[in-house]
């Protein structure tokens, strides 16, 4: 009892750590009801299919059925811790050590307590697996089950169901762990019966291939423990030994549990039923259990030069055994609840001394018992030679671990059984009672020889406190479990070592310890509980010993298989008393009359077994064999990573297989808690989470922009911005120069998708930027414009059509101002600066950098561009609104930048005074060595005033002098008009004046008004008057009044006409007068045309005479003389009617004189014209007329007078001087005419 | 004020000229060639020490990159005129170029025979101290012409002998009459 309890308390202790995660499944059934809640959920799930697949592996574990059976749920709950451990633990147990498990602690001191419970319970129910539900199924299936398989198996799934129909609470984490369990057992199944596989049907490929490294792995164990080494030396043997390891250590828990079941029953006080029924199951149980051993080593031995087959069928067992062994662990794991209950009544009390001094450690000591403990049994096995002090400490630790588990349990379960009354718990409690009675008697027994273990007992107390103190504040990295356990062990560093060792070990070496183990549970099965019993009280004085023994040897007693084997050293029995006395204490104990005072507990329990008394004896054999192995485990557990070690692989296998069974559950438990996990490593170790998760971060954000980007954006979209601020706050180029380059074609392929908002973007900046450029502008040629009209505008104007150039270019030009920016003058060759200007303000220009460069493209242009053998020159750079002007002389030139387009003039000025500077310092430029002192200040004044020139030539640039050019071509043309104008005024005057005195004085004369007229110098008269005189009078009066002009006298004089009447009188007095004259006959007619004369005359003299009289009257304009002939010629010859007969008379009177006349004027030559009258055709009138003539000249060419002279013409007309009315005679005539009088005349 | 002085770089292309200029003016080096077309100009002023004829003075150093020679393209003559000094620099690395180095001191004396030369056998940081010593006696050109003041192993990248060149470049041109 004692042992169990301090075994209990370490539980305990460990216990919260480990079920810290655990909670969650466990905590609900455990706060409830524990007890009810482990049954109810088991046969739900597991019952039906259990009872078909489970029956072959209790059958083959009934044998050894109690033990083996124990074992197997004493297994299947580490498992399940460790699988908590595992999935839940990490992160919370892991993370804090021991503050944080304090406030864990109670809860999951509490879980594991009840934990603890339910394996005691399932020791107990393995013992019966029934138990719980109803003892006599477990008695039966025992006895039953451990000689035929089949018939075990069907009770206690028949157990099962009952004890699910009367509590039906099931958590699905206890399925869960149930599953885990079930893996488990079925790997411990595989290990034990391959028999059984044959049997499993069912096979899950992902246990499979999670459980074969590790399955596989034991049963070569196991066949190599009896023969065979060189099997386990393969790679998997690390793994399977750990599995068998564990089974070892299963089989020794088990012992251990059902110790304690036994104590704990005896504690309740119940009948000796529970004490029968454990009798029976462990006298039955024995032989089985070798049997089975024997058969798996058989079975086993076979597999293991062929792993596959046993690979194979493991698979199968598994994947039946899962589900059958879920419920059967279930079940058992039920009955154990149920059964600890009663024994946890007892522990109560000491539950809360264990838990109060170790609150804060429990957790990690519970852990680290467990693990211990599993350890124990695996190292134990793999490990034979190892620090036996480490190990005893382990030991003791695990063996109080347990203890307080079972303690706390108890107090929970006991309250609630009671309450709910179970018969199962009763059932069980009394077969546990009687157990423990038993157990306790055999302790008595064994204590009465040993009396100094109460004394140790005090000793072992504080131990454990100070390792648990211990354990605590070293926390391990991997896990609290390890912690604690490396923390109490001062090997730590030697851990590594061992752990490598341990997984290098050669499987012999591991197998060897389990197969001791094995033998010895073969040797000591056959009786359990006696055996069971005794290592109790062994495990007590082996405390006492030392205080770190006890424990040790309880595990050992527990297991009982290795303990046989090795002589135990008693040393370890002394720690196991001071544990039992703390747990002993508490009023609790008082059901159990052993289990009140510390020491006294060893003593009831012995005193309670008085009948095994025999047993006793002969175990004590054994126990001194178990304390030999004790003492062999002890030396490895002292190596707490050796312990460890093995179960590393452990949990991996739990882990995997786990997670291949059930992926879901694993997630399930895990997902609660995992967030917990990874904020509390982050607390504990920041850099390491990073760069756990480090690597995985961009990955993982690549991934979801890949598959989510949508949801990626709006997760960092409202950060980026703050996120880009921050960056530019801390290093602001860096922002820039890595958007930088993105910028532009960002900006480039915006406008080419979306010009429209660019352009709405840019707007306002543009906008106003151009706005104010072209502002200005416009200002500028509003100016002009205003001027346009003005005298400015004026002479543009004239300029414009001067140069041929557009207005606007002008107006441009003026537009832009021209300034001188800088002035230099270069050496030639060198580039160096003789002399420079530069304004003041104005941006300095480095000036031997500009010159040299000049001189540099000056050069290149010379080499590479100018034609070769032509001398060119550069004579402007031209960049934006800006130009240099080059003006190159012999060894110097004038390099000008000006902005603004430079006028001609201000060329020719450079170039004026480049030749100044030439004639002055020729020598000094030429010889220019860079020192700027040998320049003279003249040079540069020269520079200056070149500079200024062009300011000074821009002011000139003003219109004023055009103004006045303007202004004076103005006048001259106005001056002119305004010239004549006054001049025509005075003209005028003047004119009036000479007209007015002229009119004065011959307005009476002048026929028209005189009028005078002035043009400059001259003064021109004009008008009209009768005579000279009045002329040159009014000519003279004009003269006078204009006396410095030459006086143009246009006047006309006009004679009077003369009075018709007067002249027809002063005719008709000619006419007269002249008739006068002898032999003159002439008459004169008048008309306005002139005188006509007809007539005749006597000589040509009077002829003359005639015409000069009427020529010199006035009026007549012309005088007619055509029909004056002389008096000879003057006769007509007359004919007859229509003859052309000249009269004799005629001839004579007419025709002599004639030729008389004709002969005396031989020149004379005389035309005879041929009249005819009116009567008559026309033909023959001419004709007539003609004969006439003819007549006539014949008759006168008759006289002498030669024809030539005469000249005959015909005429229809009547002769002058005849008109129609006259009579018709007068006109039938011929008639003479002087042909050349005129002539003559 | 300080006395201005053209000197000119010159060489074979990529023998470091650019190079040395920068180390010498700016200070800094870079491993990455930019070939210098034309002439690149840099200024540096530059104290020379007072001598037993001078007093100490400034001289601000005009420095004409000019672009290296290649064997398409000869070094503009033109661009040597008015140098009162050049530093031909060769690569110690490229045998030709370390063979051009008379050709650029005939044709820097043929158009400044006033001029003055020193000679900087450059990327001495790539060979051996023995190589370098025996390279330093074979083009030791001042023997040859006593207006080549010296020869030197430079190296831009390590800065070796760059302000020294410079430097004893600037004093003897401002010493010289």
């Amino acid at each position: 009892m004692v042992g169990m309890s301090s075994e209990q308390y370490s539980n305990s202790d460990h216990s919260p750590h480990e079920f810290a995660p655990i909670p969650d499944p466990w905590e609900d059934s455990t706060e409830t009801e524990q007890p009810l809640s482990v049954p109810p959920s088991s046969p739900e799930a597991a019952r039906p299919p259990v009872e078909p697949v489970s029956q072959p592996i209790p059958d083959s574990q009934d044998p050894p059925s109690d033990d083996l059976e124990i074992t197997e749920d004493l297994f299947k709950g580490l498992l399940i811790d460790l699988d908590e451990l595992l999935t839940h633990h990490d992160s919370r147990s892991l993370g804090r050590d021991p503050d944080d498990v304090e406030t864990i602690d109670d809860d999951a001191a509490a879980t594991l307590t009840q934990r603890i419970s339910k394996f005691q319970p399932i020791d107990s129910s393995a013992q019966s697996p029934s138990a719980a539900a109803a003892t006599e199924d477990d008695a039966t299936p025992h006895t039953a089950a451990s000689p035929p398989p089949p018939t075990v198996v069907t009770p206690t799934p028949e157990s099962a169901p009952a004890d699910d129909l009367s509590p039906v609470e099931a958590d699905i984490s206890d399925r869960e762990i149930n599953d885990v369990m079930d893996l488990l057992v079925d790997t411990f199944n595989i290990g034990r019966s391959p028999q059984e596989e044959g049997h499993d049907d069912a096979t899950e490929l992902d246990l499979l291939a999670a459980d074969y490294d590790t399955l596989i792995p034991p049963a070569a164990m196991e066949s190599s423990e009896p023969a065979i080494a060189s099997l386990d030396a393969d790679d998997f043997t690390g793994i399977p030994t750990v599995s068998a390891a564990e089974i070892n250590a299963m089989l020794g828990i088990d012992g251990l549990v059902f110790e304690q079941t036994q104590g704990n029953g005896d504690e309740n006080g119940h009948a000796g039923e529970p004490s029968d029924v454990a009798q029976e199951r462990t006298e039955p149980d024995p032989p089985p259990e070798p049997t089975a051993v024997e058969e798996r080593d058989h079975t086993t031995s076979t597999p293991p030069p062929e792993p596959e087959p046993e690979a194979t069928p493991e698979p199968e067992t598994l994947a039946p055994i899962e589900l059958e062994d879920s419920t059967a662990a279930e079940e058992r794991d039920r009955p154990v609840s149920d059964a600890p209950p009663a024994p946890v009544a007892h522990l109560d009390n000491p539950t809360p001394e264990a838990i109060a001094p170790e609150a804060p450690d429990p957790t990690p000591e519970a852990i680290a018992s467990e693990a211990s403990e599993e350890l124990d049994g695996f190292e134990a096995n793999e490990i034979p030679p190892a620090t036996p002090k480490s190990f005893e400490e382990e030991i003791e630790y695990a063996l109080q671990d347990f203890a307080a588990m079972i303690l706390p349990n108890e107090v929970d379960t006991p309250s609630l059984q009671n309450g709910q009354s179970q018969p199962r718990d009763r059932a069980s409690a009394s077969r546990v009672q009687s157990l423990e009675a038993e157990l306790e008697q055999q302790l008595r027994e064994l204590m009465n020889p040993s009396p100094p273990t109460t004394p140790p007992a005090a000793a072992p107390t504080p131990p454990v406190r100070k390792r648990v103190l211990r354990k605590p504040p070293p926390p391990p990295p991997r896990r609290p479990q390890s912690s604690p356990k490396a923390s109490p062990t001062p090997s730590q560093p030697s851990a590594e070592a061992s752990l490598a060792e341990l997984f290098r070990a050669p499987s012999d070496t591991i197998q060897d310890p389990l197969k001791d183990i094995r033998q010895f549970l073969l040797d000591n099965n056959p009786p359990p509980t006696p055996k069971t019993a005794k290592p109790e009280p062994e495990s007590h004085e082996a405390d006492a010993d030392p205080i770190v023994w006890p424990d040790p040897d309880e595990l050992l007693a527990s297991l009982g298989l290795a303990s046989s084997e090795s002589p135990p050293p008693r040393e370890s029995e002394a720690t196991p008393d001071p544990q039992p006395p703390e747990i002993a204490p508490p009023p609790e104990v008082s059901p159990a009359a052993a289990s009140n005072p510390p020491l006294d507990e060893p003593a009831p329990l012995a005193a309670s077994n008085p009948p095994l008394d025999e047993a006793i004896a002969i175990e004590e054999g054994a126990l001194a064999r178990l304390e030999d192995k004790v003492a062999a485990l002890e030396k490895q557990v002292y190596e707490p990573t050796d312990m460890i070690n093995p179960l590393v692989p452990l949990m991996v296998q739990l882990l995997k297989m786990k997670v291949g069974t059930s992926q879901d559950m694993v997630r399930a438990m895990a997902t609660p808690i995992l967030d917990e996990m990874i904020t509390e490593r982050a607390h504990e170790n920041r850099d390491a989470m990073a760069k756990a998760l480090g690597d995985l971060v961009p990955l993982a954000i690549e991934q979801q922009i890949q598959h989510n980007p949508k949801r990626i954006a709006k997760a960092i979209g409202p950060e980026v911005a703050s996120a880009i601020q921050e960056q530019v706050r801390l290093e602001r180029d860096a922002i820039a120069t890595s958007l930088g380059p993105t910028i532009g074609r960002a900006i480039k392929n915006q406008i080419e998708l979306e010009r429209d908002s660019m352009v709405d973007a840019l707007y306002p900046v543009i906008g106003s930027t151009v706005s104010r450029y072209m502002g200005e502008a416009i200002h500028a040629i509003n100016a002009k414009v205003e001027t346009a009209f003005s005298v400015d505008g004026l002479t543009r104007k004239v300029r414009a059509r001067m140069q041929g150039v557009s207005e606007a270019e002008l107006i441009l030009q003026e537009s832009i101002p021209v300034t001188v920016q800088a002035i230099f003058l270069i050496h030639k060759a060198s580039g160096l600066v003789i002399a420079e200007l530069q304004p003041e303000h104005e941006h300095h220009l480095e000036s031997n950098m500009v010159a040299g460069m000049l001189t540099a493209i000056r050069s290149f242009v010379n080499d590479c561009i100018a034609q070769t053998g032509t001398i060119s020159e550069l004579s402007e750079i031209e960049y934006g609104d800006s130009r240099i002007i080059l003006e190159v002389a012999g060894y110097c030139y004038l390099a000008v930048v000006v902005k603004g387009s430079p006028t001609a003039a201000f060329v020719k000025k450079i170039r004026k005074t480049l030749a100044g500077l030439l004639q002055q310092y020729g020598t000094l430029i030429e010889e220019f060595d860079g020192d700027p002192d040998t320049v003279p200040e003249e040079l540069s004044a020269n520079l200056a005033k070149l500079g200024q020139s062009t300011v000074q030539k821009q002011k000139r640039g003003s219109p004023k002098t055009l103004l006045v050019l303007v202004g004076a071509i103005a006048a001259l043309i106005v001056m002119p008009w305004l010239y004549f104008q006054v001049r025509g005024f005075f003209n005028h005057r003047l004119s009036s004046q000479i007209t007015a005195a002229m009119t004065a004085e011959l307005d009476g004369v002048a026929y028209t008004p005189l009028v005078s007229e002035v043009e400059g110098k001259a003064v021109s008269l004009s008008g009209r008057v009768p005579s000279e005189q009045f002329k040159e009078r009014a000519g003279a009066i004009a003269q006078d009044l204009a006396p410095h002009r030459t006086v143009e006298n246009n006047i006309q004089i006009v004679a009077a006409p003369p009075d018709p009447v007067n002249v027809a009188t002063m005719i008709q007095t000619v006419t007269a007068l002249l008739n006068r004259y002898p032999g003159v006959d002439i008459r004169a007619s008048y008309h306005p045309d002139g005188v006509v004369l007809t007539g005749s005359y006597r000589d040509r003299g009077d002829r003359q005479d005639i015409l000069e009289a009427f020529k010199a009257l006035p009026g007549i304009p012309q005088v007619d003389a055509d029909d004056l002939l002389p008096q000879a010629l003057a006769g007509r010859i007359y004919f007859d009617r229509d003859s052309a007969e000249i009269n004799a008379t005629e001839i004579a009177d007419k025709i002599v004189p004639i030729s008389e006349f004709l002969r005396n004027n031989p020149d004379l030559r005389v035309r005879i014209t041929g009249h005819v009258d009116e009567s008559g055709e026309r033909n023959q009138n001419r004709e007539l007329s003609f004969q006439r003539a003819a007549v006539v000249k014949d008759a006168i060419a008759a006289q002498g007078i030669d024809p030539d002279r005469l000249e005959e013409a015909t005429t229809l007309e009547a002769p002058p001087g005849v008109t129609k009315t006259e009579a018709a005679w007068l006109s039938r005539c011929a008639r003479f005419e002087l042909i050349t009088p005129e002539a003559e005349s | 004020m300080a006395i201005s002085k053209k000197i000119c770089l010159v060489g074979d292309f990529s023998v470091g000229k650019t190079s040395l200029i920068r180390r010498f003016v700016d200070d800094q080096f870079s491993d990455e060639y930019l070939s210098t077309v034309g002439v690149k100009l840099s200024r540096k002023l530059v104290d020379v020490d007072a001598t037993a004829d001078n007093a100490a003075r400034q001289v601000e150093l005009l420095i004409w990159d000019i672009e290296g020679q290649t064997q398409f393209k000869a070094i503009a003559p033109s661009y040597l005129q008015g140098a009162k000094g050049a530093i031909i620099v060769a690569d110690v690395k490229r045998d030709d170029t370390l063979v051009h180095l008379q050709n650029h001191v005939d044709l820097f004396f043929k158009i400044n025979p006033k001029g003055t030369i020193i000679i900087a056998l450059n990327k001495a940081d790539l060979v051996t101290p023995t190589l370098l010593a025996t390279l330093l006696d074979k083009y030791a050109l001042q023997r040859h012409n006593p207006r080549v003041i010296d020869t030197y192993a430079t190296s831009a990248k390590t800065g070796q002998a760059v302000n020294v060149i410079f430097k004893q470049l600037a004093t003897a041109i401002l010493t010289d009459p």
